[in-house]
């Protein structure tokens, strides 16, 4: 029995309906995502991770990439990945704290140099309207991850890191309450070494952050 | 009028949806993807913020350029140049006391003599504490280098420029020192630290180029402070080259901190005093009043206000 023309037709829009829907959704999630790799270290909440109410409709954040660029002095290819892990700890807790993690709107950003050596820290405070997302916190609904890098430079004289630049480049979607979204890079340098107590600390800073309008899939 | 049959109304709203599924399809393809549009400003606000964390506001660090040659140890021959260097990683500043090499002193535990030789008869401790008792501040570190290492240091910085108060010649520079900017290469920046004989005042004005030197390196290093691995070069070069206590993570963290000085508040003065001979030695009799009135004025924040 053959079928009548209408319901042919009705199917046959549906079925490309789904296929107009399915382009423009998997276009949501392309961009810098979709060749990042995995991240080096898994939190228990991922960095970057939309962070508010309006969650469901955001694109996957991006992953933090940390990698050893450079070797000045001698290290084993294992310690290299070992230490683009444990460094990496470091700047990925920096940059959780400060801008990608916690609940928006967000006021307390008091944990944002957990990662920074004490002095530094201190500094940090006064530059903490660039260096955190303090001046936007109570405005924003979400906060997205688009890129997370940090390549770094390694001082190892003795077939040990002594210290190490990271050549960091952050940027992150802001989904403002009452405001056009912004998209914000944070760039720059970290200074790193080791922490008496082990592992890496952040000894000093030398970045800058921007913003521009941004119109996209978050809301 | 033509009557429209069932079928050829049905064909006609099969027709209807495909266009209306060609055009959605089409519009798919031609909007934009999604993710984010970044709208275009001409202007962007940039914002920057440095810092650099050193447990010490005030270091003062004498540098020493060892006469050894091939074969000879560093630290058991003269030191030809001598800077005591102050610098204040709070506020940037940062003062440099020239010590002229022939400088008559009282070197503990030898009587007197030239200071550089306090070097060869006790190493960087002895030549600290000579120089500490001639100035009044005593280093906290000694760095001390000789003729390689200090080329291989210019080497990994890319050569330097200096400012040059005389014009000279010397072979290794075919179109001469000019007076003003010279940029030199590791072994240029060797001879222009050397030079004595074709300077007016002789040790004096060759502890003021090795001064204009240490500012020259100082601009080459904040200039490409920024370049991906450039101070993790330099520092190995410093670690390999540098006769020092300290560990590479400290001198690490030193250099960072030390990219802070600002040339432009790094001050040099150079000891004067007077020319004479002790037997057949032509030795400099420091004007000890000016060395101990300098080290008051700067010994606490290494940062001289008005002339020398």
């Amino acid at each position: 029995m053959t079928e009548p023309l209408g319901s042919i037709a009705r199917r046959l829009l549906a079925g490309l309906c789904f296929v107009v829907l399915l382009a423009l959704t998997s276009a949501c999630t392309g961009g810098d995502q979709q060749s990042a790799p995995r991240p080096s270290s898994s939190p228990s909440q991922p960095a970057g991770q939309p962070t508010g109410p309006a969650a469901t409709l955001h694109p996957k954040p991006a992953p933090l990439r940390v990698k050893v660029t450079r070797v000045h002095g001698r290290m084993s290819q294992h310690d290299r990945t070992v230490l683009a892990h444990v460094a990496g700890r470091a700047i990925s807790t920096y940059f959780r704290n400060a801008f990608l993690a916690g609940s928006y709107p967000r006021s307390d950003f008091g944990n944002a140099f957990a990662s920074f050596s004490k002095g530094a820290a201190d500094q940090a405070r006064h530059d903490r309207d660039l260096l955190t997302n303090a001046a936007l916190g109570a405005d924003t609904v979400s906060v997205t991850a688009r890129r997370q890098q940090a390549y770094l430079s390694v001082l190892a004289p003795h077939k040990v890191a002594a210290g190490l630049t990271a050549q960091i480049d952050l940027k992150f979607l802001v989904d403002h309450r009452d405001a056009p979204d912004q998209l914000v890079t944070v760039r720059g340098r970290l200074l790193l070494t080791r922490k008496q107590s082990g592992g890496w600390q952040i000894f000093g800073y030398h970045l800058s952050r921007s913003a521009v309008a941004a119109k996209g899939a978050s809301r | 009028m033509n009557q429209i049959t069932a079928p050829r109304r049905g064909l006609r709203r099969v027709r209807q949806v495909l266009v209306l599924a060609v055009v959605l399809a089409l519009t798919a393809l031609v909007v934009p993807q999604g993710g984010v549009r970044q709208v275009p400003f001409s202007l962007v606000k940039v914002r920057t913020a440095s810092a650099v964390d050193h447990p010490r506001d005030v270091i003062w660090i004498l540098c020493l350029g060892s006469d050894a040659r091939p074969g000879q140890a560093m630290t058991s021959t003269r030191a030809d140049a001598i800077q005591l260097v102050g610098i204040n990683l709070r506020t940037g500043a940062a003062t440099d006391i020239g010590v002229p090499r022939d400088s008559f002193v009282n070197i503990p535990g030898h009587g007197r003599n030239k200071i550089n030789s306090a070097m060869a008869f006790g190493g960087p401790q002895l030549m600290a504490q000579a120089v500490g008792n001639l100035v009044g501040i005593h280093p906290d570190y000694v760095f001390a280098a000789g003729f390689f290492g200090f080329r291989h240091m210019i080497r990994a910085i890319g050569g330097v420029t200096v400012h040059s108060e005389f014009a000279f010649s010397d072979p290794v520079r075919p179109q001469g020192y000019h007076h003003g900017k010279n940029r030199l290469t590791p072994f240029q920046a060797l001879i222009f630290a050397r030079m004595r004989h074709a300077l007016p005042r002789g040790d004096f004005d060759r502890s003021h180029d090795q001064q204009s030197l240490m500012k020259g390196i100082l601009r080459e290093v904040r200039r490409k402070q920024d370049r991906p691995g450039f101070m993790e070069r330099g520092v190995l070069s410093v670690v390999n080259n540098i006769n020092t206590d300290l560990r590479p993570s400290e001198l690490f963290t030193l250099a960072q901190a030390a990219t802070r000085i600002q040339p432009g508040k790094y001050r040099g003065c150079v000891i004067n005093g007077s020319t004479g001979y002790v037997g057949a030695m032509s030795v400099v009799y420091p004007d000890v009043g000016e060395a101990r009135s300098i080290a008051r004025r700067v010994r606490q924040d290494a940062t001289l206000e008005g002339p020398c």
